[in-house]
């Protein structure tokens, strides 16, 4: 009897340290129904976004003001995926992991990473939270724990090697101790793989070959397997998983070199798939390729699972191709297909005059993904809508062969006053178009709620409450910068609060402008 | 039609591929095939005899390795292949026009063409700074009749520093193509060019020489 009294103390001790620690898989796998966090990139492991917050609604979301703002002076490129957790919001830039208070964007503390290595790019889109750490990748190839509370940092372990291109640029997701991050860098021609890390010290635990190779299902979609030792096959946005399955689902970008074609004959997977993975060993279960043999840069950027009322379980995949997959997940059947934004000359051959395809380089669905509303059975996707013309022109020697290239680097884009963006809403059950919102380019996350509202934002600045049911504008307000992060919505205290990642995009790719900024609302 | 065992000896003596200045029917014929059977496969045009001077890597820069990454010999016939390889890989048709456009372009001329990259990120211009060229044998020496440029394009190297550090990094490439009349070739060598050697000497834009062996009765 004192013996159980004390096991039953023990348990309390621990299940009280549990909660200061923050964040079991236990927890984390109720992620899609909490309501006061925000969990993960995109909210929770099915990665489907939906909220059941419906304290803003379509009758009051006019009355939304802004409660305050979250300046960075960094100007780099600012596209995170917040995640917030009892009460504070964590954020990432290039080099900066920083934690702030959720209702009033007080700073709370920030991590400054010094690169160890050379960086290949510019680009972090968020934080991983599991028992008490923060888990993040850096340019330089290296997996960062940061503690929770203090901000310090609890190691670093390089995983990946920056002199061959490779780099980190997702937000990561953990379940049960296991850290999933793929490798970025398919346009300096890495030969991509996706990781499952140990959330205790970083040590790698299996890996999965993007480019197959050798025995491996689909290296006979390499006609010449020489050129799989740069064939791309990169992983930028976040993942999703099934955590009843135990199965991990991976968005995987475009092959390289992205326009010579002829380089690298076959399909090239598992280019432009969604790739399903034993999420405990790293085994292919299945795949779909989205594009095969690509030669328009068009990854595949996001997966989204979701299960509508009538019992299917279904999962979305959407890329830069500009055409949304939905796909049963038990059969693996493609139930079907609807383009979310223009698609012109999408199939014709790059020539030496120039082919204006549509969508172009930095067109389609870029690093947010679908999101899904269970209430209305419908899917909601963000798009760009601008156009490219790339001209073939580059002859380049290898090993006794020429491969034409683009002359004009990824293109010439149409004018960006040209450019433009969708919302589209779309029955997730027949994938016919219910409505759609055209604004500047949308890239900026999606999430709709109970509230019969969808949160998002334009590249213009503009943060947008859509009435989910026909897409009209119930509220908006520039923030000073463009939308191009995640859009969140947590209850803190009994009041429900939208917060949005806005600044800069990119200056040069996007012609944004504005200093990195979260800017959170909520009603009066 | 030569008998196989003949025509396999000839080409073990080197005698059934040597130059020809100005393309027959049959060389045109043959050109054009063999580049739409080429383009057709998409996946690359392969040089073969045609590569005088070719970098092991071509992906990959090694320090002091100069801006050449290979030397194509352009016959008449080789470049005639080109162009069909080139327009059929684009799904266009091998039209006359351009079949004679570029007969009439390779007419009693030869084409080393040189392909480069540049030292940084920066040189656009570094096709420009290439040097003159010239053709030097037993027969003597004989400058360049044209010099062309193609335009520059952007692409990736992975770059291997002094310290073996390596970095992935774009640079500047292109080619530049050395443009020989074959009549004062012959004039010079008095000789019939269709079997001539020598070398091709030129400078890259770091100023690096480059003497490179040809023998024009080795290719078609």
């Amino acid at each position: 009897m004192r013996l159980q009294a004390r096991w039953f103390t023990t348990c309390l001790l621990v299940a009280g340290a549990g909660m200061g620690l923050a964040q079991t898989t236990r927890d984390l796998e109720k992620a899609e129904t909490s309501t006061d966090s925000w969990l993960m990139y995109n909210k929770s492991y099915l990665g489907h976004r939906y909220s059941s917050l419906d304290q803003i609604n379509t009758g009051n979301a006019k009355n939304l003001k802004p409660v305050c703002t979250f300046k960075l002076e960094a100007e780099g490129t600012f596209q995170p995926g917040p995640v917030v957790y009892q009460g504070v919001m964590y954020i990432t830039t290039l080099h900066d992991t920083i934690a702030l208070d959720a209702k009033t964007c007080k700073a709370r503390w920030t991590n400054t990473y010094k690169p160890a290595g050379p960086e290949t790019f510019n680009t972090n889109r968020g934080v991983a939270i599991y028992e008490g750490k923060l888990y993040r990748g850096t340019q330089d190839g290296v997996l960062l724990a940061i503690d929770v509370k203090t901000g310090k940092t609890l190691w670093k372990k390089k995983e990946l090697d920056p002199q061959k291109g490779e780099f980190f640029s997702a937000a990561p997701i953990v379940w049960n101790d296991l850290v999933f991050l793929g490798m970025a860098g398919a346009d300096w021609g890495v030969k991509g793989q996706m990781y499952a890390f140990s959330a205790k010290d970083g040590h790698q635990v299996w890996k999965f070959d993007l480019i197959p190779t050798g025995s491996e299902e689909g290296a006979d979609t390499w006609k010449n397997a020489d050129t799989t030792a740069t064939g791309g096959g990169s992983t930028w946005t976040s993942y999703s998983l099934d955590s009843k399955t135990g199965l991990l689902y991976v968005p995987v970008g475009n092959p390289a070199p992205d326009f010579s074609a002829d380089y690298r004959p076959g399909d090239n997977l598992f280019t432009d798939s969604m790739v399903v993975l034993d999420a405990k060993t790293g085994e292919l279960k299945w795949w779909h390729q989205l594009v095969p043999h690509d030669y328009h840069d068009w990854d595949t950027t996001n997966v989204a699972l979701f299960d509508t009322a009538d019992g299917k379980k279904l999962v979305a995949a959407v890329g830069k191709d500009g055409v949304l997959h939905v796909l049963d997940r038990g059969t693996h059947k493609l139930l079907y297909t609807v383009p979310v934004t223009t698609r012109d000359n999408a199939d014709a051959p790059l020539t030496t005059e120039g082919t204006h395809y549509c969508p172009g380089t930095l067109g389609g669905v870029e690093w947010n993904g679908p999101a899904y509303d269970p209430k209305n059975n419908t899917l909601y996707v963000n798009s760009v809508d601008w156009c490219v013309t790339a001209v073939l022109g580059e002859v380049r020697y290898i090993q006794g062969q020429a491969f034409t290239g683009l002359k004009n680097g990824f293109g010439d884009f149409d004018k960006f006053e040209t450019a433009h963006g969708w919302t589209k809403a779309i029955d997730a059950s027949t994938g016919k178009v219910r409505w759609s919102y055209k604004s500047t380019p949308m890239v900026a996350a999606v999430t709709p709620t109970a509230g019969g509202v969808v949160f998002t934002g334009d590249l213009d600045g503009n943060f947008l409450v859509l009435n989910a049911s026909n897409g009209d504008v119930l509220y908006k307000h520039n923030v000073g910068g463009a939308i191009a992060g995640g859009v969140i919505t947590y209850r803190l205290g009994g009041k429900q609060y939208v917060a949005v990642a806005a600044g800069n995009s990119s200056r040069t790719s996007w012609h944004t402008t504005g200093k990195p900024t979260i800017a959170i609302f909520a009603l009066p | 039609m030569l008998a196989k065992p003949a025509l396999a000896l000839m080409i073990l003596l080197g005698l059934a591929y040597a130059l020809t200045p100005e393309l027959s029917p049959t060389d045109i014929r043959q050109a054009v095939s063999a580049g739409e059977a080429i383009g057709n496969k998409h996946q690359g045009y392969a040089f073969g005899d045609y590569v005088l001077y070719g970098k092991e890597n071509g992906l990959v820069i090694r320090p002091g390795q100069g801006e050449v990454e290979a030397v194509i010999l352009g016959t008449p016939y080789e470049r005639l292949r080109w162009t069909s390889y080139l327009l059929t890989s684009q799904h266009k048709k091998v039209t006359q026009q351009a079949i004679d456009a570029e007969v009439s372009r390779g007419k009693d001329r030869v084409r080393f063409v040189v392909f480069a990259h540049s030292q940084s990120n920066k040189d656009q211009n570094f096709l420009e700074k290439f040097g003159p060229a010239k053709v030097t044998g037993d027969f003597g020496s004989v400058s360049v009749s044209r010099v062309e440029r193609s335009d520059p394009s952007l692409d990736l190297y992975t770059v291997v520093d002094s310290s073996s550090n390596r970095r992935v990094e774009t640079r500047w490439l292109g080619t530049v193509t050395y443009i020989f009349d074959l009549g004062e070739l012959e004039q010079k060598a008095n000789a019939d060019v269709a079997q001539l050697s020598g070398e091709l000497v030129f400078t890259d834009g770091t100023g690096k020489e480059y003497k490179i062996p040809f023998d024009f009765g080795k290719t078609r």
